[in-house]
């Protein structure tokens, strides 16, 4: 199992882009483990933020079910 | 970082100090859709007054929120949970940035607002934001049919012959 970003050269990961993000949410609207993922841990790091970010604007839950 | 408390050189153009922000916002979704452009060049307006080079930008678009947000106007708490989203991208000097968040805390129209540092070049993979449910479809059908598989012509015709035959 190899990188998302790292495979798609995606260096940048921007908040705006809910559909990426939602990749790496489960049900619950949790962010998944780079374990299971398993992304880069620097990318890991840029993704969290981006997420964070997502949330607080309202472009992604904090809960959900 | 050097300590030179020297007043800073207001230059028009790019400094040594200055640096990409990209502001995002949510405005409240009471606005009617005509009042949105106004509410946009008051926005870059007040970064050019503050210094700051617009580099892009996308306008609002209204979006469901993801969850109700809450907003006090004049002693009135308002619940939304729908806004106009949008986002512009600009450079400017790092001092500049409190006085734009003082003039954004105070305003009727916006819901939220978070200016993040970024880079010049374009960061969003579509080119620009994929926000709306029927955008998404519109998106998840070009890329279905990009992946869809295209025989070739040999492979084609054999299957046809196989067709015939059965």
């Amino acid at each position: 199992m190899k990188c998302y970003f790292t495979q798609n050269n995606i260096v940048h990961i921007d908040y705006k882009d809910v559909d990426l993000l939602k990749k790496f949410l489960n049900p619950h609207a949790r962010m998944i483990s780079r374990k299971r993922t398993g992304t880069t841990a620097k990318n890991q790091r840029n993704l969290a933020e981006a997420i964070k970010r997502a949330r607080v604007m309202g472009l992604l839950p904090f809960v959900s079910r | 970082m050097e300590k030179e408390n020297a007043t800073p050189l207001k230059i028009a153009s790019k400094t040594d100090t200055s640096k990409i922000y990209e502001l995002g916002y949510i405005l409240v979704s009471s606005l009617p859709d005509e009042k949105i452009v106004d509410e946009v060049s008051v926005l870059k307006d007040l970064l050019s007054a503050n210094g700051g080079d617009i580099i892009s930008s996308e306008d609002p678009i209204l979006i469901d929120l993801a969850y109700p947000m809450l907003k006090v106007v004049s002693a009135q708490r308002q619940k939304y949970s729908r806004g106009y989203f949008g986002w512009v991208k600009f450079e400017g000097e790092p001092d500049s940035l409190t006085a734009i968040k003082k003039v954004l805390d105070l305003s009727h129209t916006m819901l939220r607002y978070m200016i993040v540092k970024t880079v010049r070049e374009n960061t969003l993979l579509n080119g620009k934001m994929v926000l709306r449910q029927e955008e998404r479809e519109e998106v998840a059908l070009e890329d279905a049919g990009e992946e869809a598989p295209i025989e070739s012509g040999e492979v084609l015709d054999k299957t046809i012959d196989d067709l015939v035959i059965a």
